[in-house]
């Protein structure tokens, strides 16, 4: 189990910390994913726990272990790091198999072959880092940490110079080994899509401050504030400001467009909110609401609409062919299970899919489906 | 079309021509004068044809040199064995201090570290002249002046910031990484200081360490200044050439030769060896 405890920091005499107070837990053979946009703490959080930063302050606790004072080396963790950082006299081969030696019922050699073949290696293990593409050097500086029996398995963008096919082979794979190891992981990277399919639960961080930490089907349905609700999910909800009325919501914006929501206990009257809407939640062709089509793409399994709403882009996603040409006027809406609520001011989630009369059939239904 | 890429071939044969005669024919012109007696160095016009001799050679290394006011005693050889033992050892220590330096210098953010480094480098701005006196009243006060160590620690003003600075430019250009990765695999951070971040900046410290060697011999001014004959390189002892008799410009010229060879063997040796740890470094990444 890894723990950290109120992690900070700041580099130099700077007071601008780069991590800011933040506390995970990490259970034994838990995949975790640390998800953020570049700057936003995630790499200086990988290197405080690898020991290569010194934390300003916190703790880092390891397998029952204090680690945040120990050198990298007594710190027992594997890591895949994103510039490669291969050792150039080395084959890939001695590279994956480095420092590991034999011991009764443990074959170096057969686990670098195993892990040569995962990640489709195989023909370049004789050959030295310095002759490979950067995708090959990838594969090898991520097999060289999976190879390793260490207690933490840090991983920084470690497939971000593959091509996307072979991406998303290997994110499969990867993970089923950590599982079948019972590795303890935790994946650095910008790449939601990459979060979603390796980590069973995602930490997004936005300004070195942790955002939430939950399961992908958290972040998704109960997004606890509005930059993980815009940044979690493709493509991104649709934030619309609004203020609460007597009935319901009024859309900021010239037209005052109206979301009626009878029964719903909402916040008091005149507070602002921003009403969010995922893309996959606005239905087209029905609804209280009219907006102009800008663009309708069918890309195959779904369409991406975008509309213009008195002013405000909304982008709706179906899953079957919208038969709407640019610059028609159609109706949308959406069923109140599907809103989401957030504080204007703070950014934080106020209510997560509204139940009323007609949407609880619906609600409960797919709570007992399958 | 091929006219023009026989005429560009000339042109480019002639500059490369020019070029080297540029810079090659002082030092032909120094190798004949070498084999030449004074008599004919100095005769007007030149001849074509001069009559070649080995008697300069001869001379530096016997020690005497028979001259038209008598013999003259020559220590050519032992300021050859000066300049040798002053230069390695100069670069040795500057190496010793100089290398580790660069790479706090390069790694470490720490409080002055960047007025440190320019302070070091500093020590090239300034003219040798200026700090010659202060240094000569100094050295004789705590009993350095004339001795190797004195020497050795001045010359350091020459090596130590070209070493600094060069190699602190190669520790900064390798990524920190693979020192990280070797320590995360259970290695110490001097383990990874010798066996990683010394190797990989080895073209660097090797092409320091000769630029340093060189700049060494060729002292003049600091050795002519704080020591006496016994440790003169060769640089100051061809000073002793110029005789009551006149210059004794062949045995001057026999006395460059020489004096050239170690430097030109060092440079030929490491050159080798040079471009192939670039070469290696290029493609590494």
């Amino acid at each position: 189990m890894l723990l950290l405890d109120h992690l900070s920091k700041a580099y130099g005499r700077s007071t601008v910390r780069a991590v800011k107070d933040l506390s995970l837990q990490i259970e034994d053979g838990e995949f975790i994913a640390l998800l953020g946009s570049s700057g936003c703490g995630k790499t200086s959080t990988l290197r405080m726990i690898a020991g290569f930063e010194a934390a300003t302050e916190g703790s880092i606790t390891l397998a029952g272990r204090r680690i945040d004072g120990l050198p990298p080396a007594q710190r027992r963790v594997a890591m895949a790091f994103e510039g490669y950082a291969l050792y150039p006299p080395l084959t890939v081969e001695d590279n994956i198999g480095f420092g590991l030696a034999a011991k009764p019922g443990f074959d170096p050699r057969q686990r670098v072959r195993e892990l040569a073949d995962l990640l489709e290696i195989g023909p370049i293990l004789k050959r030295k880092p310095a002759g490979l593409s950067g995708g090959q050097q990838q594969r090898a500086s991520l097999a060289r940490a999976l190879a390793r029996d260490a207690e933490l398995h840090l991983l920084d963008e470690p497939m971000g110079q593959l091509e996307p096919q072979l991406r998303a082979i290997l994110r499969g794979r990867v993970k089923a080994l950590t599982k079948a190891r019972g590795l303890t992981s935790v994946l650095v990277t910008h790449d939601q899509t990459e979060a979603n399919a390796m980590a069973d639960r995602i930490a997004v961080m936005e300004g070195g401050v942790l955002q939430q930490y939950g399961t992908p089907t958290e972040l998704r349905e109960q997004p606890a504030n509005l930059f993980v609700a815009t940044f979690f999910g493709e493509p991104p909800m649709n934030a619309l400001p609004a203020v609460v009325g007597n009935s319901g919501l009024i859309l900021d914006g010239d037209d005052n467009t109206h979301a009626s929501l009878p029964g719903v206990t909402l916040p008091p009257l005149g507070t602002p909110v921003v009403l969010g809407l995922r893309p996959h939640a606005i239905t087209l062709g029905q609804g209280d609401w009219a907006a102009t089509v800008i663009s309708n793409r069918w890309l195959g399994d779904e369409a991406h609409v975008a509309l213009d709403m008195g002013g405000r882009l909304i982008v709706v996603v179906a899953h079957h062919r919208i038969a709407a040409r640019t610059g028609s006027v159609i109706p949308l809406g959406f069923a109140p299970r599907d809103l989401h609520l957030f504080d204007a001011k703070t950014g934080q989630a106020l209510m997560h899919g509204v139940q009323t009369l007609s949407s609880q059939t619906s609600f409960t239904e797919r709570k007992s489906g399958p | 079309m091929a006219q023009a890429d026989m005429l560009w071939r000339g042109l480019r044969g002639v500059a490369l021509t020019l070029v080297v005669v540029f810079f090659l024919f002082p030092i032909f012109w120094i190798v004949l004068m070498s084999f030449e007696t004074n008599e004919t160095v100095l005769q007007v016009p030149p001849t074509l044809t001069p009559h070649l001799t080995l008697q300069n050679y001869v001379a530096l290394l016997s020690g005497k040199l028979n001259t038209a006011t008598g013999i003259i005693n020559i220590t050519f050889l032992h300021n050859l064995w000066n300049s040798v033992l002053l230069s390695t050892c100069s670069v040795l220590v500057a190496l010793i201090l100089g290398v580790p330096a660069a790479y706090a210098f390069a790694r470490f953010r720490f409080r002055g570290g960047e007025d440190i480094a320019f302070t070091l480098l500093s020590f090239r701005f300034a003219p040798p002249l200026l700090v010659l006196l202060p240094l000569t009243l100094y050295f004789q006060d705590i009993g350095l002046s004339n001795t190797y160590v004195g020497l050795i620690w001045i010359y350091q003003l020459i090596c130590l910031p070209l070493i600094l600075w060069i190699v602190r430019g190669y520790f900064e250009d390798a990524s920190p990484d693979i020192e990280y990765a070797y320590r995360v695999d259970g290695h110490s951070w001097w383990k990874a200081f010798t066996k990683i971040a010394i190797p990989l900046a080895g073209p660097g410290i090797a092409a320091a360490a000769l630029l340093s060697f060189i700049f060494a011999w060729n002292n003049f001014v600091f050795a002519l200044v704080l020591a006496s004959a016994d440790k003169q390189p060769v640089t100051v002892g061809a000073l002793a050439f110029v005789t009551a008799s006149g210059i004794q410009y062949g045995i001057i010229a026999a006395a460059i030769v020489l004096s050239i060879l170690p430097t030109l063997a060092l440079a030929l040796y490491a050159q080798r060896w040079l471009v192939e740890g670039l070469s290696l470094g290029a493609v590494k990444g």
